[in-house]
């Protein structure tokens, strides 16, 4: 292999691997602060899909500025999905507060289903094609042309973690999410809505989603209803596979499942084996470490 | 379970066998006699199979308390062993009866594996874990060429009658019935309830869970068995992320830890399939709406850790209000 | 010299940089009632939970009677003749106090799988074997009353009986007591005191117990052993202890 082919993937590593991380880290603010496996969150992230492509294709011809289109459209979807994501915990989550655990968790199935197959009956079954949210310009690195839109995903997906992190470190809010997320009934005591937290942790999810969705758009441009089962499954495994939970987990997994994508199809016979590969990869560090790479283990009190 | 002890269970058992005895020979009349419709007649075998595989997934995530996504794996192996075998080898239908055990306990040796990463992980954690396996299985099978990849098996002889669907039934309810009223019942409850404190009253919890995956998969497998030999084709499409969530729907709706509520739980839940067929895809959005209207109302499933008799109490006390208060869960 | 049944030695268990328990060495004497005794964290359960398995010993070894128990499972360790409560009352809420019972005997309940499908004749008979022992244990404890009660909405103080009456289900030899006189009044604790030394006479037992009611501990432990920051600070009878300055110093002195 030249060093041409090795820069290409290890760009398309990064890229991917930033997607799956920024899923995966929508996915554990949600399971850190409301304990909650949210199995609604891939079509959460479909709709950011849709709605960026709605929004975008109607905003293309009409403003001229890409970024601008950029900014705007990445502003409504988090609305809209942060709106969606609401509505879900007031109406499938919170009224099962004191049920078995599981209950939320098939709730959180027949949510994502509804919202998936809503889709689908709105929208259609045909793969449409994402604008061009980033203007794709070339550059060259160390003389090899590398495509502007490959790098920007990583640097906004990068920019975005940069945020969130200083916004869990550095303040109130973020906080008080760590509180919740370490202990929710000794938060209560302390005088922090928990509640309010909790939403918030959805709002986050939803947002994070939604750029993680502008990414993916401008990365792989054709999508269909489905789009978000796929892609939110190895961000949950991704998740899983860091330690559900933990911010820094989160976003090692989406890494190490982007350069299994990437590496695995290079030396297997058939493509589709990557999935066997990620699954094994994930099944042996669970059996080796049950809390997943970051997780804490928790010693049980007796 | 809120029986006074298990030995006198056998009166319920009874009960139970004749209630299925008399829906089968009902059957029985309704196929001979040509009283319904050939589509219906199919629904109750889609009924009857699905409370097979219901039975099985509820063992471990009613009974054991595991949350485990597995079942379509089992699924797609007992389906693919036994049709292999039949399309193959045993080409006969007196023969039907090995290619469905052969199927079952296929599945079965699978499920002891799948029991081993139970010891150590929990919760969310292991539930990733059995639904990369129920992946793994699709994966390897749309990679397998000798089982016809993604296209599946087609042309596999269709010995699946309502016979075969109801007599199988009535061997995973005798099976069921029989295990969770054992000691291993009680100690799969007992680990549902407190893991750590089973293990220190003497509770083998790794036998345990060995077993009730073991059992789980071979009833699972025998329903993938029927389906195939059902349908007469099976692809590896049948056995993705839908069908899992079709398997935890019908356990959760009937409710978890109960026999009753399996079949309950199927029965009512290929109803609504049926019913929701005319709104073609707006099916799933109804159908998943549903989903959170159940859990929302009846966290429990309709029949959550209640069989018949458990109901048949609870009415007479409430009609009684003599003895208020014990309820189900709560006591 | 009487037979040691359960001796610990040089027993360390470490979290992380925590040391729990650190060198903690004894022995106890069968049929005696041994004490636990030590402010909250001196490492007194954790002493508890490495004796039965739950952890495993940073380093150390666990003796009962002849056989190593370092790395067996909890179950194994039960079966081979050791039961216990816990400070936190773990019953199987959903379950009935009968079924908490049956629960407990499964190490020598002697059937298979092939017995329950075929509904054989020993499964029966074992069935029955473990409700009527069951029913025995509780009706010695006083709480035949209650077998069909689910267990988690008994009150507090039955929940405790129902933990000891579990436990004896085990058929032990030696018995663990984790606080079992944790919130109760004077007068319980004597009913209580008499409990554990009626079941010491009746199931032949050696039992350790872990307690701060400083009642219980004088009036029928035969021996205590005084633990502080996860280490041994002394041993010894009660009366050898009244008088021992260091532990007046550090736990006695300040609870009375």
């Amino acid at each position: 292999m030249n060093v041409n082919i090795i820069i290409q993937q290890v760009i398309n590593f990064l890229q991917l691997g930033s997607i799956y991380a920024l899923c995966a880290l929508s996915f554990t603010m949600v399971y850190g602060v409301a304990r909650l496996v949210n199995f609604a969150h891939g079509s959460i992230f479909g709709v950011s899909m849709y709605v960026l492509f709605f929004a975008s294709t109607f905003l293309f011809e009409r403003i001229k500025s890409p970024w601008f289109v950029y900014v705007i459209v990445l502003i409504i979807a988090s609305v809209v999905t942060s709106l969606i994501a609401l509505l879900l915990e007031s109406a499938a989550y919170k009224p099962l507060k004191n049920a078995p655990k599981i209950a939320v968790v098939v709730s959180s199935v027949g949510a994502g289903m509804a919202i998936q197959y809503l889709i689908l009956n709105l929208a259609g079954s045909k793969a449409l094609r994402m604008p061009a949210l980033i203007p794709n310009l070339r550059i060259e690195l160390a003389g090899i042309p590398v495509p502007l839109y490959k790098i920007m995903v990583i640097v906004i997906a990068i920019l975005t973690m940069v945020i969130l992190n200083v916004i869990i470190k550095g303040t109130r809010l973020g906080v008080a999410m760590r509180a919740v997320s370490q202990d929710r009934i000794a938060a209560g005591f302390m005088g922090i809505d928990t509640g309010r937290v909790v939403s918030a942790s959805f709002v986050f999810g939803a947002v994070i989603a939604s750029v993680a969705a502008s990414l993916y758009g401008t990365a792989y441009s054709i999508f269909a209803y489905d789009v978000g089962e796929g892609i939110i499954w190895w961000s949950f495994i991704a998740a899983v596979l860091g330690g559900i939970g933990s911010i820094s987990g989160a976003v090692l997994g989406g890494y190490i499942i982007g350069a299994i994508s990437i590496i695995a199809p290079i030396l297997l016979p058939v493509s589709s084996y990557k999935d066997i590969v990620a699954f094994a990869v994930l099944i042996i560090v669970l059996l080796v470490k049950p809390t997943g790479l970051m997780g804490k283990k928790d010693i049980e009190k007796i | 379970m809120t029986k006074k002890n298990y030995s006198t269970g056998k009166n319920e058992f009874l009960w139970q066998l004749a209630i299925l005895l008399a829906i089968t020979l009902t059957l029985i009349a309704l196929k001979e006699m040509r009283l319904v419709s050939t589509s219906f007649l199919l629904i109750l075998q889609y009924i009857g199979i699905y409370a097979i595989l219901t039975l099985g997934i509820n063992i471990v995530n009613g009974y054991l308390g595991v949350f485990s996504l597995a079942h379509a794996g089992f699924m797609a192996i007992g389906a693919y062993v036994s049709a292999y075998l039949s399309k193959y080898f045993f080409t006969d239908i007196t023969m039907f009866a090995v290619s469905i055990m052969a199927g079952a306990i296929a599945a079965l040796l699978v499920g002891i594996l799948v029991a081993i990463p139970s010891f150590k992980t929990k919760g969310d954690y292991l539930a990733i874990i059995t639904l990369g396996f129920s992946l793994i299985v699709q994966s390897l099978l749309q990679n397998a060429r000798f089982v016809g990849a993604s296209k599946g098996l087609n042309n596999i002889p269709k010995f699946t009658n309502i016979y075969w669907v109801f007599g199988c039934l009535l061997f995973a309810v005798f099976i069921t019935n029989r295990f969770v009223r054992s000691k291993y019942g009680r100690s799969m409850q007992a680990i549902r309830e407190d893991e750590t404190a089973s293990n220190l009253v003497s509770v083998d919890v790794r036998k345990i869970k060995t077993i009730a995956f073991a059992l789980s998969a071979f009833l699972i497998g025998i329903s993938g068995a029927l389906i195939g030999h059902l349908l007469g084709y099976t692809s590896p499409s049948a056995y993705g992320f839908v069908n899992i969530v079709d398997g935890l729907v019908m356990v959760y709706l009937g409710g978890t830890g109960s026999i009753v509520g399996s079949i309950f739980g199927s029965a009512a839940w290929q109803l609504i399939v049926q019913l929701l067929k005319q709104l073609d895809t707006w099916r799933w959005v109804v159908g998943g709406i549903l989903l959170i209207f159940v859990m929302v109302f009846l966290p429990k499933g309709v029949f959550g850790n209640m069989e018949l008799d458990d109901l048949f109490r609870i009415i007479k006390e409430k009609i009684n209000r003599k003895e208020p208060g014990r309820g189900i869960r709560n006591g | 010299m009487a037979e040691k049944i359960v001796s610990l030695k040089n027993v360390c268990m470490y979290f992380g940089g925590i040391r729990a328990i650190d060198d903690i060495d004894f022995e106890v004497e069968k049929g005696r009632v041994f004490g636990i005794i030590g402010p909250n964290g001196a490492g007194k359960t954790t002493i508890f939970n490495v004796i039965t398995g739950v952890y495993i010993p940073t380093s150390g070894e666990i003796y009962f009677h002849d056989n190593l128990l370092n790395k067996l499972m909890p179950h194994t360790i039960i079966d081979k003749g050791i039961a216990r409560t816990f400070q936190n009352i773990r019953l199987f809420e959903d379950q009935t106090v009968l079924d908490n019972l049956k629960i407990a005997h499964f190490s020598h309940t002697r059937y298979g799988l092939a017995d329950v499908f075929l509904n054989s004749s020993r499964y029966k008979e074992e069935e029955q074997r473990i409700e009527e022992e069951s029913i025995k244990i509780l009706n010695f404890l006083n709480l035949a009353d209650l077998m069909n009660k689910k267990a988690g909405a008994l009150p507090y103080g039955e929940q405790r009986r129902v933990e000891i009456a579990r436990a004896l289900c085990c058929k032990p030899e030696v018995l663990l007591l984790d606080e079992p006189a944790a919130g109760m009044n004077p007068a319980e604790i004597n009913d209580l005191n008499q409990l554990i030394l009626k079941i010491r006479e009746q199931f032949n037992l050696t039992i350790l117990v872990i307690e701060h009611q400083m009642r219980l501990v004088m009036e029928i432990c035969e021996e205590i052993l005084v633990l502080n920051f996860g280490k041994k600070l002394a041993i010894g009878t009660p009366n050898e202890l009244k008088n021992n300055p260091a532990v007046l110093e550090a736990y006695l002195g300040k609870t009375n």
